[in-house]
């Protein structure tokens, strides 16, 4: 039950990317398609559910019990850059159509504040293995629904007539704004 | 003189015209989370900007002993170095501070603003143009958070820097401290600085 | 050089450095931080235990408690610990204090939360009532968590346990309400019964003349009349003394042990054959804090009946369960006045006793 409510937490509730901050650079860059907005979501949501796991036993087993918690950002960081270069040559391996479409932004991943704030927020609440995990799949899942939401809006806003200036990132900005709104009505759900 | 004009240039640019947070658009994720404040805003933004100054300047030095295939690896060994040692400077000396920023210190290593600089400028040149790219990003960062954490602030607590400015019967507008006014707040002044651009362009 | 070479060559040293500055630096901060964290807290449980003169503190582990004890002066007056719980937003952390046996909350604290800004942050701090702010935990101060506490709206709170939640944050107030309702309970069974895990070391750790063993016999002299004959007699995991009178039971006696502040402490428990009435009381074995534990055998203050707490247990009756009473004389038959300034140890004597009876009186009815 603890459980669940961690997911819906993550993925509605407090949403990663409309509540929480995190992986806004991907969701202003990578959110003009829903196709591509799909595979985006997938690919993290799939390196923050590994990120969670690995970086949770990083953290517990090795350095905890060494007192080398100073060394918990570098070591977090380099853990995630090597997982995105695995994940990078895994797809380009098994669909080169999808390694083209994400193109640059797969090696941004690297970069998304999603994936190393959720590493960082799962040992600042101190959570277990199992709930670390599920905060992954929860905030990937969160991640993926703010990504698709704003890219079909997106996609209808191109017939849009746009104020030239807003046009690009202002007007995500404000979008983005309104779906920030409309989550905050899940508050209490949990 | 040439060189000197692309000195003033290489300083200059990062407070407007290659602006960080409004043209770039990098490091939106602290932008949006930390500017619930001047306190906190100002204080994110000094920290980046102490991250990115000492990075570059360490990579500059160093730029032509590390091989091409693992500069972004080193590149982020360094940064993170440089964040924890902030981070935990903060909380030794800050801690009321440190409390509020949360994990968006240490979310600095991600903030595609310093890689960006490093891979883009310091890794191919001297550490005196360096160190005046760092410092005017920094700056351009910085009064972006101020900007933005002041606009928040005002209108959602009625206050700058903690003391009362609006007058007593002042209802704040709550959503500014909330996540929707913070992406609205942004929205309306990136759309405020391309039309600025666009007029001066002209 | 050759590339990889170079390659592995160049991280390892980057990496070297970036642990050695950080090595130096944590040694610089930790300290500091540390100093801050501890800071905190002490504030936070001086806030939440009544204010006393000679301020002392010192912390126990018990289950996955950590419970900071405020003394005033050689008495225990109350115990604060960290509960943590869902709130509207965020997880809401309180430093709650109540008295030694958690029949009321002495004062509660909100370490963090991260609720609604203007209304659910009300339950820190709340603006609109100038001068009162804190009203919300204040109210908290006297109040009984058994058996739950509740909210009431819109109107001035009286009994017990009630609460005037925060109009408009209903939701943060409940979280608030469920935290304290969940751990309280659970802080309290695990303060009464600290487990085997727990932090706390063993007699034999101790210094001989800390470590005070009786031998079986000498107790079973003090416990049950008339003892120069007893039958022992085993069933379940008790091991029974009885003695007879003419061929009937006269008296049974058993040991029992509970964990007490510092250590182990056993007992020797004589009963009349109904289980109901006690007959004596004798302490095994022992090992706690001298000056203050060791007043459960032997008080300075009273220096006529320096054993004046054993004394007190022959003829005390067990149902409903014994009660520990606090500074006054033992008015009703199954109440006993605690030791003042070993309150713990007298309530895990206490403790023993009204766990190890049930269980000894089940396992002796299958001997009949």
């Amino acid at each position: 039950m603890e459980l669940l409510v961690i997911f819906i937490s993550a993925a509605i509730v407090n949403n990663f990317v409309l509540s929480q901050f995190l992986g806004i650079c991907p969701f202003v860059g990578v959110s003009k398609r829903v196709d591509s907005a799909v595979s985006m979501g997938m690919a993290v949501t799939f390196v923050m559910t590994i990120t969670a796991v690995v970086t949770w036993l990083i953290y517990h087993l090795l350095l905890v019990p060494n007192n080398l918690e100073i060394l918990q950002y570098v070591s977090f960081i380099l853990v995630i850059a090597s997982l995105v270069q695995l994940v990078e040559m895994f797809i380009r391996k098994v669909s080169k159509p999808l390694y083209d479409a994400l193109g640059i932004f797969l090696p941004l991943i690297t970069t998304n504040c999603a994936i190393l704030g959720l590493a960082l927020i799962s040992v600042l609440r101190d959570y277990s293995f199992m709930e670390s995990l599920i905060y992954g799949i929860g905030a990937g899942a969160g991640f993926t629904l703010a990504l698709v939401i704003m890219a079909g809006i997106r996609e209808e806003l191109e017939l849009a007539d746009v104020p030239k200036h807003f046009q690009g990132a202002g007007i995500t900005m404000i979008i983005a704004g309104s779906l920030a709104l409309a989550f905050m009505g899940f508050a209490g759900l949990i | 003189m040439a060189k000197k004009v692309t000195l003033k240039e290489d300083f200059l640019k990062g407070i407007w015209k290659e602006n960080p947070i409004l043209i770039a658009l990098l490091g939106l994720c602290p932008t949006l989370a930390v500017t619930i404040s001047v306190e906190n805003g100002l204080a994110m933004g000094l920290a980046a900007s102490f991250v990115l100054i000492c990075s570059s300047t360490l990579i500059s030095i160093l730029r032509n002993l590390i091989p091409k295939q693992v500069r972004i690896a080193s590149f982020i060994v360094i940064i993170a170095t440089f964040v924890t040692i902030a981070d935990r400077y903060l909380a030794a000396f800050y801690p009321d501070i440190s409390k509020n920023l949360g994990p968006f210190i240490p979310l600095i290593i991600v903030n595609c603003m310093i890689l960006g600089r490093q891979e883009a400028f310091a890794s191919k040149n001297g550490v005196g143009r360096s160190i005046l790219d760092a410092v005017g990003m920094g700056i351009g960062f910085t009064l972006v958070l101020i900007i933005l954490s002041g606009i928040r602030e005002l209108l959602g607590s009625g206050t700058l820097l903690g003391m009362q400015v609006m007058w007593p019967s002042f209802s704040p507008w709550m959503v500014m401290i909330l996540p929707p006014g913070a992406f609205l707040t942004l929205g309306l002044m990136i759309g405020a600085s391309n039309w600025i651009n666009d007029r001066r362009a002209k | 050089m050759n590339t990889s070479v170079k390659m592995i060559l160049v991280l390892t040293i980057i990496a070297t450095l970036s642990g050695g500055l950080l090595s130096f630096w944590d040694a610089f901060t930790s300290p500091k931080i540390e100093e801050y964290r501890q800071k905190e807290v002490k504030k936070a449980v001086k806030e939440v235990l009544p204010s006393a003169e000679n301020y002392r503190e010192d912390i126990k582990t018990a289950g996955p408690y950590t419970f900071y004890l405020g003394y005033d002066g050689n008495e225990l007056i109350g115990l604060a610990f960290n509960v943590k719980g869902g709130g509207f937003q965020d997880i809401i952390s309180l430093m709650v204090g109540v008295t030694p046996d958690f029949s009321q909350i002495t004062g509660l604290s909100v370490l963090d939360q991260k609720e609604t800004p203007g209304l659910g942050t009300k339950i820190a701090e709340d603006p609109s009532r100038k001068g009162d702010e804190t009203w919300f935990t204040n109210q908290f101060r006297g109040k009984s968590p058994f058996p739950e506490i509740y909210y009431v709206k819109n109107k001035k709170a009286e009994a017990d346990s009630e609460i005037e939640a925060i109009s408009g944050a209903t939701i943060s107030s409940q979280a608030v309400i469920n935290i304290l309702n969940f751990h309280i309970a659970r802080a309290k069974e695990a303060w009464s019964n600290p487990g085997q895990a727990d932090l706390m070391q063993d007699c034999d750790e101790k210094t001989p003349d800390q470590h005070i063993r009786i031998s079986e016999e000498d107790a079973l002299f003090n416990v049950l009349p008339s003892a120069d004959k007893y039958v022992k007699k085993e069933a379940g995991n008790f091991k029974f003394f009885l003695t007879y009178n003419e061929n009937k039971i006269s008296g049974i006696a058993y040991r029992s042990e509970g964990r007490g502040y510092e250590g182990p402490i056993k007992l020797l428990i004589g009963l009349e054959p109904d289980f109901e009435t006690i007959t004596g009381l004798a302490v095994l074995e022992y090992c706690e804090t001298p000056g203050f534990g060791t007043r459960i055998l032997s008080d300075p203050s009273r220096p006529a009946e320096k054993n004046w707490f054993l004394q007190q247990f022959p003829g005390k009756k067990i149902s409903p369960a014994l009660t520990l009473i606090h500074n006054k004389e033992p008015g009703l038959p199954n109440e006993i006045e605690a030791v003042s300034g070993a309150t713990v140890t007298s309530q895990t004597i206490i403790n023993i006793i009204n766990t190890s009876v049930p269980e000894a009186r089940t396992a002796f009815q299958s001997i009949k």
